[in-house]
């Protein structure tokens, strides 16, 4: 339980028959309070008092009081001031006994309470039958002077003793006799108050006997032991008389010494008996005594308190128990239990009483909740009063100053003036009291309660009044203390005036508790919010009694449909709110909240929109403190300051500044004071509606946009009842009844009025951001700016509105938004702040916008609703801005982009590509919603389309042609462009131009950001082409083709329907490495003229008629091999329609479709030549013609021409043998005198088509003829390559060897093709608006239907048809030969036999000569060059396999070829021959030996170290070939037995079989010869 | 002039601060609402600081589990603010207006508006209201990140039109004391 600085009280009564009150004061007041009292409850924990103060009161006691009894030393003058004292505290602290430190409390009202409870016992100060009414004290101290022993025999003693008798608490005296007396319980005490000088002053403290442990010490015992047991101090004396007999009985006696010099010389006896011995006291012991006196003070105090609490709190539980007994009173439960709150309270234990309260507020709120649900008959808990008599009275006050008013004039406020002047002067006093409504000493409420004469209201006052200054002390807050303060020092003032200086300065309280106070605040919403329409009960239950006299029904209705009572009830319901809003915002005031500085601009300072204001906060200035005081000054200042300043301060410091002030609770207090100060803001406000004082809000409200449907339900619902209701309550417009001085000069005049406002909506706006509410401080913001823009303020306005319109725009609090926007846009328009106007209207438009198409969403998913009750929503008209914005943006210097979606609903691309006839444009359909009401006109719309094919950078822009005006809905506008591109595209940027605003829209980029169900933009991918009769550029390879030479390909460029007055051709390369020399163009067919330029791929050409096409040729090389090579090519051309565009990116296959092979074999006058033409890729050939082209040295001859196509397949090529033969010398002679060597290569021209181009050529005719004359021929262009490539990828080899071997194509490959996918985005059908691609895919499977196999073209061998085949020519070389010789084994003899095989008889040789006959005609080179000698020199080798032939005789040898003239070699051939013996060793039908003729590597290097190595270079190609006539040729061999016997005689000595005899062939040797 | 306390707005508010749904009814005397829309929309607004220093409080001390708020803020003696707040963050905010229904006769039922109401009048509502937006939940074209993204600010507003009608006729029904809405 901690304890703030307590302010409680206790009343100690002191009885003072001596005037020595005056004399202990100054030693016992500095150690009041107490501090650190300890009560243990019985029940919960251990509570400790921090500190309590004492307010000691003199006691009466009937018949003796104030009788001087004094004995001989004490001057009449002391009993003189002793008296003035006395009459001087009674005064201050009034008779009552208990103190509470409530706010205001009259101390002059007690005794009347007392007087007037009726059930008062008339005998003496008997208790009342409901205890807890009388706060009685808690300890009675008697002040004894007693000088010495005999003063005490004689008088003192007795004295006390009837002091005892006549206090004696009844628990000391009787202990059963009644526990209700218990609930005045006290303990009593008795101090022996030493003057020095006196004998009693010269005793020791103790004789000894009693040892008090802190007083007592080794000293003073001695010295009473000195002096003998028999006599005893004063003390002891007292002791023993007063103390009670038992040992635990408490110690209810006490001394204290004054000091010489804190007695007053004139107080001080002048006499000093002679005792020996005397003694003094040391500053220790003193203290110790001051100590020990204190002590006891707590002990009894709380002994007191504790018998008193135990009391009630069984009282409370008697009367808790009986609750359900029939006429059980709430008022006496509360008064009981209010009692026991008090009780804690006057010790200091706040925070008990206030949960006692807490409970009774409960209780009662149970009561009355219980009496209105019950039916009639006896109300549970007792009756309250119905209303309440003050406040009927007022009313009814009110009331006729109101008609009086009326009668006069009608509610003129001129007229009002006067009667406002008097009541004020009426009832000056009640208008104080009025100031603080909540305030427990208001009225007498206790006996109200008591006497069970309380209206709910009162009652309610009263808790909250009793709780909230409990929470005021617990919150230690600046006002409780104050009193306090104020109390303390008047009790101070009262005592000594020389000692005050003594005095320690009064603790300036600690810290208050931010906490309590935010919890007083928040308690007072509470309050203030019932409490309002309690007060409103209340007041018209006080009406309807009055009525009720006479018949209640109808008077009922009569009165509560009295509007002048009705104002009357108003008024008052909100004056009381706004005082008791008023009051807790002036008691819950504290220094430690820091404020920000208003923001309401101090006069003078500069203060830019940054806000360099100092940070650091400045605590509220206390004038707003009491508002009956200065409220008004401080508004009149602030308000006046402001507008004489003209510009404002804008910025409110962060909170994050704030927080450096962090306290606990500070939050949360400021947090609940600036809902108190919007609460009395709305008040006000409320009553200045009435009198038709806006804050600018009805014009925000102006602002919405009536739609006439709602205003025909607005009708409806309210049918006439408005008619005639509002004119009444309108016109009647009084301050009567608004008591709350602060609210009646607000609402004096309308410039008040809006001072007051502002300047409470400024203070709550700053507490918020002390709070931390950023919510709250926008909103206070947006009515500040609201009300700066009232005020026509525009530059005030627009700081706030700058401030406060992003945090809700982001927050989705748009409409919201667009209200704030749109004065912001005002403002700003006023101020001439273009920039800005422009930034903001746009804003707006787009928040405009936004709403609408959210509320078109709404509608088209929505179809019923009320229109009235959903989403309460109004759309704002945001009319006429756009055309001002317009107008702005002209003036501007620079271009403003704002999205397109910000105007705009929904853009939608029309995926229909609309080409125009007989020019090669097309355009594209834009759709869009536009948003806004006001009509938009634009100058340009442009679009920008990207190819989502290969070449991704490629970009269309298209154009609208003309200006357009949008208007709200649907609009739809064309963009056109001269320029096609073929391919897929999307669409990638839309914007709009007007003057200097560019509307636009970027897909792709803000698709990143936008939710997936962002449906704003929607463009089907758009698929272009050329219609038939377009412009054309085809790429072909050249058909041509021959291998020595540069490739060349050609352009084919057709028309179409233009006519074409000149162009430009763009070639790039596309493929990497590859030339195209563009120079060396040539037009190959149709009449063009071309002007090359320098320019590197750049061709231009003249004009081209319609209709017709030209070819140009152009030579291309390639770095690296390639099987195809691409082409960017691009066209520009300018017919009289205007210049098109067209680009392209073909692509052509290089890849050489066939493979030739050459197999050579010399013989002596001619060579053979084997060209095997095989297909290199998987597709199959047709060859249609062949032929060697002889050279200037050799002719070519071959057998017949082939009349039908050869078909080449991959795995089965075509063998074509030519026989190559030298030409004659004497044809050559001639052409040896030119130095230039005969040409002597060969070539090859292969006719042939491919099959792939056949089957392409039959689709493309079977597609043609098929669409012709539909409405699909426009996209035949579009269609046959598709198809065609659909097509090829789907064909196996097996296909195209099928197709190859029957002639036709079969088209069921493509039947499962899902031809639709691949023509999307061509849009619809302008005649019957289909889908094109499904137009285009059922006309495909139609075509396939119809032709499941195509024939294929069949070829003619005409001469023409091979002309326009594809042709290769190959170079074909005759190989060098330098020697080709010809070995031939011949038989020594001819065989006798006449066969064609030779025949001869194994292991018998056979003589052979090996011929070799040699010739250089195949060296051509050697012929050319003559003078080169060569002696070559060859060895040749016979070898056969081992097994098989022996062979003998010359098997190797070595032969010379001499270098030859060419006359020679050419004339005469050499023989040689060599002999050879063979003999074969098997027998079978024998291949001859083989003979191998190479040039011997000796020679070469017996020559190489005399010859140059120039000379050597050549040698090492000398080559030869060997025709070898025997190759191939076999000799039969046969066995040369002629007779073999055999014996298989067993018997002998050898055994086994035996040959016995053979008989060769005798004539074998001849025959073979 | 006898009047019960009627619900004047329903503010249902988003994970984000973003206002979800608001629905204004009419009051009495004029069968008008007492408010513009904007004003509520900025009193709809105000309890969110409310909210935010309460659930500060709730998180320090542990409690605050049911997520009823109680009143958040009396505007003025009419006007209240009560809010709720569900487990995802969902704010429920209704403005009863004190005097906003008008019965036909003063008498009996009169000393219960001055009573204000009671802790649990407010708690039909808004257990009716968590049903609501507990239904809207499971409807399955409504995505609650869509209303309030998970990361950044704002949202959506909700269009369900069943929901709305929804808060209508709790709007229009409740009246303190009843038992159900």
């Amino acid at each position: 339980m901690e304890q703030p600085s307590s302010s409680s009280k206790v009343t100690v009564e002191y009885f003072d028959p001596h005037g020595v009150y005056q004399l202990l004061s100054p030693g016992l007041l500095p150690r009041l309070p107490l501090h650190n009292l300890h009560w243990e409850s019985h029940a919960g924990p251990l509570r400790s008092i921090d500190s309590l103060h004492i307010d000691l009161v003199p006691g009466t006691q009937p018949g003796q009081a104030l009788r001087p009894v004094s004995s001989a030393g004490a001057a009449t003058s002391s009993n003189l001031t002793l008296s003035k004292v006395k009459s001087e505290d009674s005064t201050a602290s009034g008779g009552d006994g208990f103190h509470t430190q409530t706010l205001g409390q009259v101390s002059g009202e007690k005794p009347e309470s007392r007087t007037d409870a009726p059930a008062k016992p008339a005998v003496r100060e008997r208790r009342h039958q409901i205890p807890g009414l009388r706060q009685t004290p808690y300890l009675k101290i008697f002040f004894l002077r007693c000088d010495d022993n005999e003063t005490y025999k004689a008088q003192a003693r007795r004295e006390v003793r009837e002091w005892i008798k006549e206090h004696t608490p009844p628990t000391q005296s009787s202990t059963k006799q009644n526990t209700q007396e218990n609930h005045d319980a006290y303990e009593w005490m008795i101090i022996h108050v030493v003057v020095p000088n006196t004998a009693a002053a010269t005793q020791p403290r103790s004789s000894g006997k009693i040892n008090e442990g802190s007083s007592g010490n080794a000293a003073e015992k001695t010295a009473a032991r000195w002096r003998g047991g028999g006599s005893s101090t004063i003390l002891e004396k007292l002791r023993a008389d007063f103390n009670g007999s038992s040992r635990s009985a408490t110690d209810r006696v006490s001394q204290i010494r004054i000091g010489i010099n804190d007695v007053p010389y004139d107080m001080l006896p002048r006499v000093v008996p002679a005792i020996p011995g005397s003694y003094t006291e040391t500053p220790q012991e003193n203290e110790n005594a001051w100590i020990d006196f204190i002590a006891k003070l707590k002990f009894l105090i709380l002994a007191s308190f504790d018998l008193r609490v135990g009391q009630y709190e069984e009282d409370i539980r008697e009367k808790d128990t009986q609750r359900s007994l029939p006429g059980w009173n709430f008022c006496t439960f509360f008064v009981l239990k209010e009692g026991l709150a008090r009780g804690f309270e006057s010790v200091g234990l706040v925070e008990d009483a206030l949960v006692g309260y807490d409970e009774l507020a409960v209780g009662l709120d149970a009561i009355v909740r219980e009496q209105t649900t019950a039916e009639s008959g006896p109300q549970p808990g007792g009756s309250f009063l119905p209303y309440t008599q003050d406040l009927m009275e007022q009313a009814k006050k009110t009331k006729t100053a109101i008609l009086s008013d009326i009668g006069e004039d009608d509610a003129d406020i001129d007229a009002e003036e006067p009667i406002d002047l008097q009541s004020n002067n009426q009832d000056h006093t009640s208008q104080d009291i009025d100031e603080i409504p909540v305030d427990a000493t208001k009225k007498h409420y206790r006996e109200l309660i008591l006497s069970n004469n309380i209206s709910i209201f009162d009652f309610r006052c009263y808790i909250f009044a009793r709780q909230l200054s409990l929470l005021l002390r617990l919150a230690n807050a600046w006002s409780s203390q104050e009193e306090l303060l104020a109390k303390l020092k008047e009790q101070r003032e009262s005592s000594l005036q020389g000692v005050a200086a003594r005095f320690p300065k009064v603790r300036q309280s600690a810290e208050e508790n931010l906490v309590v106070l935010a919890e007083i605040c928040s308690r007072a919403l509470d309050f203030v919010a019932s409490i309002a329409r309690i007060l409103r009960d209340d007041i018209w239950s006080s009406q309807l009694e009055k009525g009720g006299a006479k018949e209640k029904g109808e008077e009922s209705d009569s009165v509560t449909h009295d509007p002048i009572m009705g104002k009357v009830v108003d008024n008052m319901a909100s004056s009381f709110t706004f005082a008791v809003a008023q009051q807790i915002l002036a008691q819950t005031a504290t220094k430690v909240l820091p404020i920000p500085p208003s923001t309401l601009a101090p006069p003078g300072s500069n203060i830019g929109l940054d806000g360099q204001e100092p940070k650091a906060s400045i605590p509220e200035p206390k004038t707003m403190m009491h508002p009956a005081r200065t409220t008004s000054l401080a508004v009149r200042s602030t308000s006046r300051e402001s507008s004489a300043a003209g510009g404002r301060s804008s910025s409110v410091p962060e909170t994050s500044t704030i927080s450096s002030f962090n306290k606990p609770g500070l939050e949360k207090l400021a947090g609940h004071r600036a809902e108190l100060y919007l609460l009395s803001r709305n008040v006000m406000e409320q009553i200045g509606k009435e009198r038709g004082w806006g804050t600018g809000w009805e014009e925000v409200s102006d602002l919405k946009e009536r739609e006439s449907d709602m205003e025909e339900v607005d009708l409806t619902v309210s049918n006439g009842k408005i008619a005639t209701k509002s004119p009444s309550p309108r016109t009647i417009f009084t301050l009567e009844g608004i008591k709350n001085k602060l609210l009646r000069t607000a609402l004096d005049n309308e410039e008040d009025f809006l001072r007051l406002f502002e300047t409470l909506t400024d203070k709550a706006l700053r507490h918020y951001t002390v709070a931390g509410y950023r919510q709250s401080v926008l909103s206070n913001m947006a009515d500040l700016a609201i009300l700066k823009y009232h005020q026509k303020d525009f530059a005030a306005a627009a700081s706030y509105f700058v401030r406060m319109t992003p945090s809700y725009g982001e927050g989705g609090w748009s409409q919201v938004e667009i209200s704030m926007l749109i004065l912001y846009a005002k403002s700003l328009k006023e101020l001439q702040r273009k920039e800005e106007y422009v930034r903001v209207v746009l804003k707006l438009l787009s928040k405009a916008a936004r709403n609408e198409k959210e509320r078109q969403l709404r509608k088209s998913a929505i179809k019923m609703c009320k229109p009235s009750c959903f989403e309460g929503e109004e759309m704002i008209s945001v009319v006429s801005y756009l055309d001002e914005l317009l107008h702005v943006t002209k003036e501007l210097e620079h271009e403003i982009t704002i999205p397109l979606r910000s105007f705009f609903g929904r853009l939608e691309v029309d995926g229909t590509a609309q080409y125009d006839s007989q020019q090669d444009s097309f355009s594209l359909q834009l759709h869009l919603r536009y948003l806004l009401s006001d009509d938009l006109t634009i100058d340009e719309a442009r679009m920008r389309i990207n190819a989502s094919f290969g070449d991704t950078n490629r970009e269309i822009w298209l154009k609208s042609s003309g200006p357009t005006t949008f208007k709200k809905g649907r609009a739809s506008m064309m963009v056109k462009t001269d320029v096609i591109v073929p391919g897929i595209y999307t669409v990638g940027h839309v914007s709009l131009h007007v003057h200097n605003l560019t509307l636009d829209y970027e897909h792709g980029t803000t698709n990143l950001g936008v939710a997936h169900g962002d449906n704003f933009f929607k463009s089907p991918k758009i698929l272009l082409y050329h219609r038939a009769e377009a412009f054309d550029l085809k790429l072909h390879a050249s058909r041509y083709m021959h291998l020595d030479r540069n490739r060349s390909l050609e352009l084919e460029i057709s028309t179409g329907w233009n006519d074409v007055k000149n162009g430009e051709l763009h070639i790039r390369a596309a493929t990497a490495g590859m030339r195209i020399q563009t120079s060396e163009a040539s037009v190959v067919a149709g009449s063009l003229e071309i002007s090359r330029k320098l320019e590197a791929g750049v061709i231009r050409f003249g004009p081209l008629a319609t209709k017709s096409s030209a070819k140009i040729s152009m030579p291309f090389n390639l770095e690296h091999d390639s099987t195809s090579v691409s082409l960017k090519i691009e066209i520009s051309y300018t017919t009289e329609k205007g210049t098109f565009f067209y680009a392209t990116l073909p692509t052509m296959s290089i890849l050489l479709p066939l493979g030739v092979n050459v197999q050579d074999v010399f013989k002596h006058n001619a060579l053979f030549s084997k060209f095997t033409i095989s297909s290199a890729t998987s597709s199959p050939l047709r060859l249609l013609s062949s032929r060697l082209e002889g050279s200037e040295v050799f002719d070519s001859a071959c057998g017949v021409n082939f009349t039908q196509p050869v078909v080449i397949f991959p795995r089965q090529p075509a063998s074509m043998l030519y026989k190559i033969t030298k030409k004659s010398d004497n044809a050559l002679l001639p052409s040896l005198k030119i130095s230039k060597p005969p040409k002597s290569s060969m070539s090859l021209v292969l006719h042939y088509v491919c099959l792939e181009e056949e089957i392409d050529l039959a689709i493309s005719t079977s597609l043609n003829s098929s669409f012709q004359g539909t409405p699909l021929q426009p996209y035949s262009r579009l269609l046959i390559p598709t198809v065609v490539s659909e097509l090829q990828s789907h064909l196996t080899p097996f296909d195209l060897e099928k197709i190859a071997v029957l002639s036709e194509v079969s088209t069921s490959y493509l039947a499962n093709i899902k031809w639709k996918d691949r023509f999307l985005g061509l849009g619809r059908m302008p005649e019957d608006n289909s889908d094109v691609a499904t137009i285009i895919a059922e006309g495909l499977q139609a075509w396939q239907h119809r032709t499941p196999p195509i024939p294929l073209t069949p070829i003619s061998m005409s001469e023409e048809s091979i002309a326009a085949c594809r042709s290769i020519v190959i170079p074909v070389d005759v190989p060098r030969v330098t020697v080709v010789h010809t070995a031939d084994l011949k038989f020594a003899k001819t065989s006798p036999v006449f066969s064609d095989t030779a025949v001869s008889a194994s292991n018998q040789p056979i003589p052979v000569t090996l011929h070799i006959k040699w010739t250089r005609k195949w060296d051509i080179k050697n012929e050319q060059n003559t003078n080169r000698p060569a002696d070559l020199e060859f060895f040749y080798e016979v070898s056969g396999p081992t097994d098989t032939w022996l062979i003998g005789g010359k098997r190797k040898g070595h032969f010379k070829i001499p270098n030859a003239t060419p006359t020679t070699t050419s004339t005469q051939d050499q023989n040689l021959s060599f002999p050879v013996v063979l003999i074969p060793l098997r027998e079978g039908h024998l291949p001859f030996p083989n003979v191998d003729i190479k040039p011997a590597p000796t020679a070469r290097i017996a020559r190489s170290s005399v010859v140059s190595e120039e000379d050597l270079q050549p040698k090492q190609t000398v080559a030869c070939e060997t025709d070898y006539r025997n190759a191939g040729e076999t000799i039969r061999v046969i066995s040369n037995a002629w007779k073999t016997t055999v014996s298989l005689d067993a018997s002998g000595p050898q055994g086994g079989a035996m040959l016995l005899e053979s008989e060769g062939r005798s004539a074998s040797g001849e025959v073979l010869g | 002039m006898a009047a019960i306390p009627s619900i004047a707005c329903i503010g249902v508010i988003g994970k984000n601060n973003n206002p979800l749904h608001i629905s204004i009814f009419p009051s009495d005397p004029t069968n008008l609402p007492i408010r513009t829309s904007v004003q509520f929309s900025l009193v709809l607004s105000s309890t969110l600081d409310i909210f935010e220093a309460r659930s500060k409080v709730n998180l320090t001390s542990g409690g605050g589990l049911s997520g009823d708020y109680g009143l958040l803020h009396a505007i003025d003696e009419r006007l209240a603010a009560y809010g709720f707040e569900t487990n995802t963050g969902v704010k429920f905010v209704v403005v009863v207006d004190m005097r906003g229904r008008g019965i036909g006769e003063i008498g009996k039922g009169m000393g219960s508006s001055g009573l204000g109401l009671r802790e649990g009048e407010m708690k039909v509502v808004f257990r009716a209201l968590q049903a609501s937006y507990i239904k809207l939940l499971q409807n399955p074209f409504y995505d609650p990140d869509e209303h309030s993204p998970p990361m950044g600010r704002g949202g959506k507003k909700i269009t369900c039109k069943r929901f709305a009608e929804d808060l209508r006729r709790i709007g229009e029904s409740w009246r303190p004391g009843a038992g159900t809405t």
